[in-house]
């Protein structure tokens, strides 16, 4: 058995090397990021050691955003089109930055539409469709109403046998939403990632699948909070991921995310993030490897909670149906989950910040965690059902 | 009397600026490819401004203190306004004489309308198209009369809409009289701009709008007459420059106007050859029904 799965890793880390080696350079930070947790659970369901090593280093939300911008326009595409179109009204101002680098064979329309009736606010809808290598990201943002915000998407396909994509915005200097739906076929590679940030706040999703067949539609909203969800459906010949991430202007974060290798993913995420960060997701995954986790982190009282399921299905196939949430504030750090799972190593685990639970299964397990801990009370426990 | 308090005036002012609200947007279309770029930026307002006024008196010397210092006569008078390319400059500086004017100004603009960008880039086709349609309508009559004879008087004045422009100068006369009336009217703006992965191909920017602007004088100095069209890529098509010195009455009415027109060429939508005709000069599309169905393609 150990030797199998270090058989895989080696096919994994090698694959991925040479995937990683064409990817974007933003791209490959956060894929990297991700690979790296990903490897990461394996060598540790493959030691079954008890030390659990914190996954999921992810950037502050802003430097996040940040860093993607930047190099968004530094590595932009040589062929390339950039639009810009902002408004203002003298008190506030809305505006869009669209940069597309898209195949000839793909057909993009887009309509956007500023208004200064009751206020400047703006409205767009962007659609695409085709075959080829998209690769699409919008800037759009809200200033001078004392909230302001930017909401980023980033779509990048390779290879796309066929592609389908719509989304729109709704931009008024203190609040915006925007929604984007894509769904690619025989895609290489397929990341589309929608952000908002305003005030410290930041929430985002992503999708992503390789050789993978993806269909997702993801929104996003700031004003009061930042909030943003998906719902993702995947049929991946190596995998597809989803992710939700929110993180307050504390630094507590949550993190949301579920893959499946060499089957399908069907999930729901949604986080959102004001004082305070939480998220959940409600994920069924059945293929090869099927994994599920809910992170929330206080970084500053060393908050910790956090668990998952992972089933590993080397004889037979691996099915999870998993169910998870996670909170994170100032005074504490939740996280809970209840999954069905079937397959040849079912390993569900919790671990708060000074305890772990974890068992390890064959067959078919219904089982329910929990992980918390504040200043007075930590803990972990898994029921089985 | 004091001679130096001869100076009377006779003035009606009514402005009014009212429901001011502003408006800007700024539109651009950046070629990452070979750093080519249009970009356009539009500011207007829910706004209206009405002045009439006139003005008849001698200009002359006043005693500002008890000591006797005195001011040295002179009259000047400035305006300026701007609003979505749309704009009227007038400047006027006299010394010693008698002066007398009349002016009416009305001016409403309003931007009700959204503004609306689309943009396009069709399958198998690396074009893409961008279309910007405003719809920030100003219009702006002026009116305004000299009668001077004295010393010296300047008089200018310049009217422009979106690129078009006409004015008048008139300087050192000694005696002048004149009437100008100047009706401006923008209707809306439309740009396209086309552009490809390599570069942006063209940029059109039609202000649909209509400049007129009327004048009758009679000048004792330096007449300089000058009007300016451009077209929808900003190049001047018509100017006019005249220049009198010496006594002379002149009129004089320019007209000028660009309307967008969306309506497409049947040699667009119906192509006669579908291939191989590279070669065919635009200018010589086949029209109607024969041409349409009998070209030949070399």
């Amino acid at each position: 058995m150990r030797n199998i799965w270090s058989l895989y890793l080696y096919f994994c880390y090698s694959y991925c090397f040479l995937y990683m080696y064409f990817m974007p350079l933003h791209k490959l930070y956060i894929f990297s990021l991700k690979l790296h947790e990903f490897v990461e659970k394996f060598i540790l369901m493959e030691s079954r050691r008890a030390n659990l090593v914190e996954g999921g280093r992810h950037l502050p939300g802003s430097y996040r955003l940040l860093v993607s911008i930047v190099l968004l326009s530094v590595f932009q595409g040589a062929y390339a089109i950039d639009m810009h179109f902002a408004a203002s009204d003298g008190s506030g101002s809305v505006g869009i930055w669209d940069h597309d680098d898209v195949d000839d064979e793909i057909e993009v329309s887009g309509t956007s539409s500023a208004s200064f009736n009751g206020g400047v606010s703006m409205t767009d809808s962007k659609s695409l469709s085709g075959s080829g290598d998209a690769n699409i990201n919008q800037v759009m943002f809200g200033s001078g109403g004392g909230a302001d915000y930017v909401i980023n998407y980033a779509l990048e396909t390779f290879g796309a046998s066929t592609i389908e994509g719509s989304g729109s915005s709704s931009l008024t200097p203190v609040a915006g939403s925007a929604s984007r739906s894509v769904s690619t076929t025989g895609t290489t590679l397929m990341t589309s990632e929608l952000s908002g940030t305003q005030g410290g706040d930041f929430a985002a999703v992503w999708s992503h699948g390789k050789l993978a067949d993806v269909s997702t539609s993801q929104s996003v909203a700031t004003g009061q909070s930042v909030t943003a969800s998906q719902n993702m459906n995947a049929e991946g010949y190596n995998y597809a991921a989803a992710e939700g991430y929110a993180k307050d202007a504390e630094g507590n974060y949550v993190v949301i995310y579920a893959i499946s290798q060499l089957g399908t993913l069907d999930t729901s995420q949604g986080v959102e993030t004001t004082n305070s960060a939480a998220g959940h997701q409600k994920t069924v995954t059945n293929g090869c490897v099927a994994y599920a986790f809910c992170k929330a982190y206080n970084p500053d009282q060393n908050y910790y909670a956090y668990l998952g399921n992972i089933i590993g299905g080397v004889v037979g196939p691996a099915y999870l149906d998993f169910e998870g949430s996670a909170s994170v504030g100032a005074s504490e750090a939740r996280a809970y989950q209840r999954s069905y799972a079937e397959g040849d190593d079912i390993w569900p685990w919790a671990r708060s910040r000074g305890k772990l639970e974890q068992r390890v299964w064959t067959g078919t397990k219904l089982s329910e965690s929990w992980a918390w801990t504040n200043d007075t009370d930590d803990g972990a426990v898994i029921v089985e059902l | 009397m004091n001679r130096y308090q001869t100076f009377t005036t006779a003035l009606l002012l009514a402005g009014l600026i009212s429901g001011a609200s502003a408006a800007s947007y700024t539109f651009g279309v950046d070629n990452v490819s070979d750093g080519s770029s249009f970009w356009i930026s539009r500011q207007s307002a829910n706004m209206s401004f009405d002045l009439s006024g006139s003005v008849e008196g001698e200009i002359s010397p006043i005693a500002v203190t008890p000591a006797g210092r005195v001011l040295s006569p002179y009259h000047s008078g400035m305006a300026d306004i701007d609003i979505n390319d749309v704009r009227l400059r007038e400047r006027t500086g006299a010394l010693e004489g008698t002066y007398s004017s009349e002016e009416l100004i009305s001016l409403k603009s309003n931007t009700d309308e959204d503004v609306t960008l689309t943009s396009f880039k069709p399958a198998g086709s690396d074009i893409w198209t961008f279309t910007l349609a405003e719809n920030w309508p100003v219009t702006l009559n002026a009116s305004k009369t000299v009668d001077y004879l004295g010393t010296m008087i300047n008089d200018r004045d310049r009217a422009g809409n979106s690129g078009d422009a006409v004015g008048s100068s008139f300087l050192y006369n000694t005696e002048l009289s004149r009437e100008r009336n100047v009706a401006l009217k923008l209707d809306r703006l439309n740009a396209t701009i086309i552009a490809t992965d390599d570069t942006i191909v063209s940029t059109d920017v039609f202000a649909t709008r209509s400049t007129v602007y009327d004048t009758a004088s009679h000048s004792t100095g330096i007449a300089d007459l000058r009007y300016r069209q451009t077209d929808s890529k900003g190049e001047v098509t018509n100017f006019g420059d005249e220049w009198y010195s010496g006594t002379y009455d002149i009129t004089r009415r320019v007209e000028m106007e660009l309307v967008y027109d969306n309506d497409t060429d049947e040699a667009d939508w119906l192509s006669c050859c579908v291939a191989g005709c590279s070669d065919l000069d635009p200018c010589d599309y086949p029209t109607g029904e024969f041409g349409i169905f009998d070209c030949v393609c070399s």
